[in-house]
């Protein structure tokens, strides 16, 4: 039944501001009070009215505009500005507002009369004033619909606030997360722990490693997951990468690199290779007593560079899963990227894993989408 | 004299053990290892006091290895995760050190190990009572030594498994292997978007149930794909109920 809500009205249960909010119908009837003591000294003091008919005609038409006025709310509710033309929104409180008060002086007039109807300095007041009511219900009416405005604008406020707080801590997470993701915080402290060994055996390899890590470091920490670099830069970075697991695991670890001349300077999202190699060592070398071989082969052609990355892998290490995960987010990302999900290749043959990645020529490829 | 193992798949890592070990010389080193095969192979012939364990390792994670051996050496062990520290401390660990550790929190794990090694504290029925806290942890896969042999087997190719008084009787596609588990740890940490306990005595795989049938009054059978019978309690109709949607 509930159709679909404008922005300003998102946040707006059906509820009745006034009357499921406490304090909202405690200032509602004070204010209705105080509308009602105003009327009752006009009447007695201006319109010379006498005690009992002013303070019954000020408390019947009160009241019962106070009842009128938590009904508006529907008509607020209903008739949303920010999805109604101008026109639309007028006419509709136009209407309801004539309707509201119409209803509210009869209604009001039928009451009163049950109490006072003799009283002929009061009919005599009513015939010559009945503007004076109607300009009232208008006027009532209009304060009304601007207090549910004011209340709707508040509370949508406040909403938003609270959003934006939820959001810009949303946003912390997924930052920190990133950059927990950039840096494997195993592989930070196995390497640590090979240079804590190295310190003693042999401290210029210590040092050595201690540089590369450094360096792999600097330049992981260095980038947004949404940069990108040249292809060249990525790769000496994995090389980095490599020789720090290669002095980790000596002999287990074995690699190849065949890239071609022309694929250097193509661009592509930093650190999009690293997470394919950290597969590579958790489920290769990591899972294997022998040599593992990872391969890198990399080559161009018009429009897109082509990378492959192998590893051999120990056919007796069932069971270890999650090498889903970390490719489903390779695919993710290159889908983002490059809005193709066409571009991440697997292969799992003879106990050997590839992954080939495509990645577009950035010069080519604004032309490619020109076309 | 304690005779210890170190079992770890990186050289560098083992170095450090070994190097810390040279200031303790009532430790001696019997054995050191570069993967689970080869350690389960040592510690069934040298049945070591103390142990040095790394988790993450080739062929056989360190809890896999501890589940497999005889003898119940006290273990230390030595990892650069921190999130198995729980789980190792139920297998009643000495001590869990994080690489890269300093000599003194070396020392400090050595002279704890050293304490209850020396005092034989070590109860008989350390195992029994591990094996009662069951920490639910996804299962992906059971390993099963036979003499000298050792079955991996992936949780894939689990068709059912079956109670056998103290030991249970697991069903593959490759055969049918007995291992010293309870029921409760195989309904506990086998992950029941796949499997079900249908009775006391079985729980199946959810995709081999091919047929539920009527057997006696009140009774069900489920029939397996590869055409075993398994009988069904009534909880565990129940479950098949809820689980099947019928």
């Amino acid at each position: 039944m509930e159709e679909e809500k404008s922005l300003l009205f998102k946040h707006i249960s059906m509820n009745h501001p006034i009357v499921s909010k406490r304090t909202n119908l405690i200032i509602y009837s004070a204010l209705s009070i105080t509308v009602g003591i105003v009327q009752y000294i006009l009447l007695h003091y201006f319109f010379k009215l006498d005690d009992t008919t002013a303070s019954i005609d000020s408390i019947i038409y009160c009241t019962l505009f106070s009842f009128i006025g938590l009904a508006i709310w529907f008509m607020v509710y209903y008739n949303d500005i920010e999805k109604n033309n101008i026109f639309v929104f007028s006419i509709s409180h136009i209407i309801s507002a004539t309707i509201a008060v119409t209803l509210w002086i009869f209604k009001s007039r039928f009451l009163v009369s049950l109490f006072i109807s003799d009283n002929a300095y009061y009919n005599t007041f009513l015939e010559k004033f009945q503007y004076l009511r109607v300009v009232q219900g208008y006027l009532g009416y209009i304060i009304i619909v601007l207090f549910y405005y004011v209340l709707i604008f508040y509370q949508t406020t406040i909403d938003n606030r609270e959003r934006e707080e939820s959001f810009k801590s949303l946003l912390r997470d997924a930052e920190l997360k990133s950059l927990k993701s950039q840096i494997n915080p195993h592989f930070l402290f196995n390497s640590l722990n090979s240079i804590s060994s190295l310190t003693m055996f042999d401290p210029e390899k210590a040092q050595t490693m201690i540089i590369k890590l450094s360096e792999y470091l600097r330049f992981s920490l260095q980038f947004k997951p949404d940069d990108k670099i040249t292809f060249e830069k990525e790769i000496e970075n994995i090389q980095r990468y490599l020789e720090i697991e290669k002095i980790r695991f000596g002999k287990r670890l074995a690699m190849q690199f065949e890239i071609s001349a022309g694929c250097n300077t193509v661009k592509v999202p930093t650190m999009i290779l690293q997470p394919l190699f950290e597969n590579a060592i958790k489920y290769g070398v990591h899972e294997n007593t022998e040599e593992t071989l990872i391969t890198i082969k990399a080559s161009k052609d018009e429009k897109y560079i082509k990378v492959s990355i192998s590893n051999n892998y120990d056919p007796q290490s069932v069971g270890v899963r999650g090498q889903g995960i970390g490719l489903s987010n390779i695919k993710e990302r290159m889908h983002l990227i490059y809005g193709s999900s066409e571009l991440v290749q697997i292969q799992d043959k003879n106990n050997i894993f590839t992954i080939t990645l495509f990645f577009p020529d950035s010069n080519v490829s604004s032309v490619i989408q020109n076309v | 004299m304690i005779s210890a193992i170190i079992l770890d798949d990186e050289e560098l890592a083992r170095q450090i053990t070994r190097k810390y070990l040279e200031a303790f010389p009532q430790i001696e080193i019997v054995a050191e290892c570069a993967d689970g095969f080869e350690g389960i192979k040592a510690i069934q012939q040298h049945k070591p006091q103390l142990l040095f364990l790394d988790i993450k390792m080739p062929k056989l994670d360190g809890f896999e290895v501890l589940e497999l051996i005889d003898s119940k050496p006290e273990v230390i062990f030595t990892t650069a995760h921190d999130e198995f520290a729980i789980k190792a401390f139920e297998r009643n660990a000495i001590d869990y050190l994080m690489k890269p550790f300093s000599r003194d929190r070396f020392a400090v794990a050595l002279g704890k190990a050293i304490t209850r090694i020396e005092t034989e504290i070590k109860t008989p029925a350390k195992l029994e009572e591990t094996r009662e806290q069951i920490n639910a942890e996804n299962l992906n896969r059971i390993v099963i030594r036979n003499g000298s042999n050792i079955k991996i087997i992936p949780i894939e190719s689990v068709l059912y498994i079956e109670a056998q008084d103290d030991y249970v009787m697991i069903y593959t596609s490759e055969g049918k292997f007995l291992k010293q588990q309870t029921m409760k740890y195989y309904e506990t940490c086998l992950d029941p978007k796949y499997f079900i306990r249908i009775h006391r005595s079985y729980i199946i795989k959810i995709e081999q149930i091919k047929q539920i049938e009527p057997y006696e009054k009140d009774s069900f059978i489920v029939k397996t794909l590869t055409g075993a019978k398994l009988s069904v309690s009534k909880a565990g109709y129940k479950k098949l109920k809820e689980v099947l949607n019928f």
